[in-house]
């Protein structure tokens, strides 16, 4: 399996990294709440979490440079009301002190309102602080971080960030999520999260060590998973189903083919992986 | 080896629409919600695991095929030096 693994990384030192990279851990993923230890440690909520963190991702870029392929390394920059306008001053430290992380990440805070971004906060960020973000990102040489960046923010501008998901998210279908607090074992991680806030709303397949009911995945998703899930899934589920939509052969293609974005590469492969197998269903079933 | 992302999910959902049970291509474990930091982004309730590690063991060699994630979170999974050595044995377990 391919082994991933979210951690604040406070307890990270060579001789753990070794350890965890000897176990196969094959991607590291860690929060980026603000540039300086002023403001990562007040929403971090504890004092040296940021000297703690970005101690631990010297040593990881370290352990990069001198064998880049060994793992995988993503911050994560989460984003709120209060720190959003910190977005490229993130991007500089990220940039010029850890050079070596392979991908950055965007993770906007969508279960609790009072961090929400409002609406003259998106107008600011997209007049003044994307412009300054999209130099950065590119002098950073992080192309893919823009590109998902834009999808998150400007991707579905008519519904907003925090809107309605066009459909559903298809992820139940083929995750699952172990909760050891509970012992309970939830259709994805969102529904976990969700079950911390509303436990009795919350659907779950089962209880650890008991045979799961999988046809609770029949009858997702609830009205919650469109609160759950945010911007993220809204690109997911529009991928996803113009994948299903490829592979069900429906005449779309030329639709697809003709937008202008990275995501087509997936796309088109997969059609193209389609046609090449369609005469073969049985080999498409293996 | 490259993870598996929506494109399978939506085969996934294509074998289940024809019938066959898809496999489970991302496994989440979260074994308790025990954490060092109080972060905006997180209410979670505190609590530690109930979960052995040869039910986690179970639980990845049931659904866990070859090229799904096995993705770890918490709380802080690296919390002290014992939730650490935990994290190594679900981690040489999913290898």
């Amino acid at each position: 399996m391919f082994s991933a693994l979210f951690s604040n990384c406070h307890i990270l030192d060579e001789k753990r990294i070794e350890l965890l990279l000897e176990a196969d851990l094959q991607r590291l993923t860690t929060a980026l709440y603000g540039p300086t230890p002023e403001t990562h440690d007040i929403w971090r909520g504890k004092p040296g979490s940021f000297d703690a963190q970005t101690s631990a991702l010297d040593l990881l870029c370290r352990r990069k440079k001198e064998s880049p392929g060994d793992f995988e390394l993503i911050v994560s920059i989460v984003i709120f009301r209060a720190n959003f306008h910190l977005l490229p001053e993130m991007v500089d430290l990220i940039g010029q002190r850890f050079p070596e992380i392979d991908r950055l990440e965007f993770f906007p805070i969508k279960e609790y309102e009072e961090h929400f971004l409002r609406t003259e906060d998106l107008e600011k960020l997209r007049l003044e602080i994307m412009p300054v973000l999209r130099q950065k990102l590119l002098a950073h040489n992080f192309p893919s971080a823009w590109r998902s960046f834009q999808e998150i923010f400007r991707g579905e501008a008519e519904h907003g960030i925090y809107g309605q998901l066009p459909e559903r998210c298809y992820s139940c279908v083929s995750s699952l999520y172990v909760s050891g607090r509970e012992g309970l074992i939830y259709p994805c991680g969102h529904m976990a999260d969700y079950a911390e806030r509303h436990p009795e709303e919350a659907v779950s397949l089962g209880r650890v060590g008991e045979s799961l009911d999988m046809s609770v995945v029949d009858r997702l998703p609830l009205p919650q998973c469109e609160v759950l899930c945010g911007p993220v899934l809204k690109t997911h589920n529009r991928r996803a189903e113009k994948a299903v939509g490829i592979l069900q052969a429906l005449p779309a293609i030329e639709e697809v083919i003709a937008l202008p974005s990275h995501k087509n590469r997936l796309t088109t492969a997969l059609h193209e992986a389609y046609v090449t197998l369609r005469g073969t269903d049985q080999q498409f079933r293996q | 080896m490259k993870p598996l992302g929506s494109d399978s999910t939506a085969i996934a959902f294509l074998r289940q629409q024809h019938g066959f049970t898809p496999e489970k291509d991302f496994i989440g474990v979260r074994p308790d919600t025990l954490c060092n930091y109080k972060c905006v982004s997180c209410k979670q309730v505190s609590g530690s695991c109930q979960v052995s590690d040869e039910a986690h063991r179970e639980l990845l060699e049931e659904h866990g095929q070859s090229r799904a994630i096995c993705s770890i979170s918490g709380g802080e999974p690296l919390l002290t030096p014992s939730h650490f050595d935990r994290v190594l044995r679900i981690l040489r377990v999913a290898k």
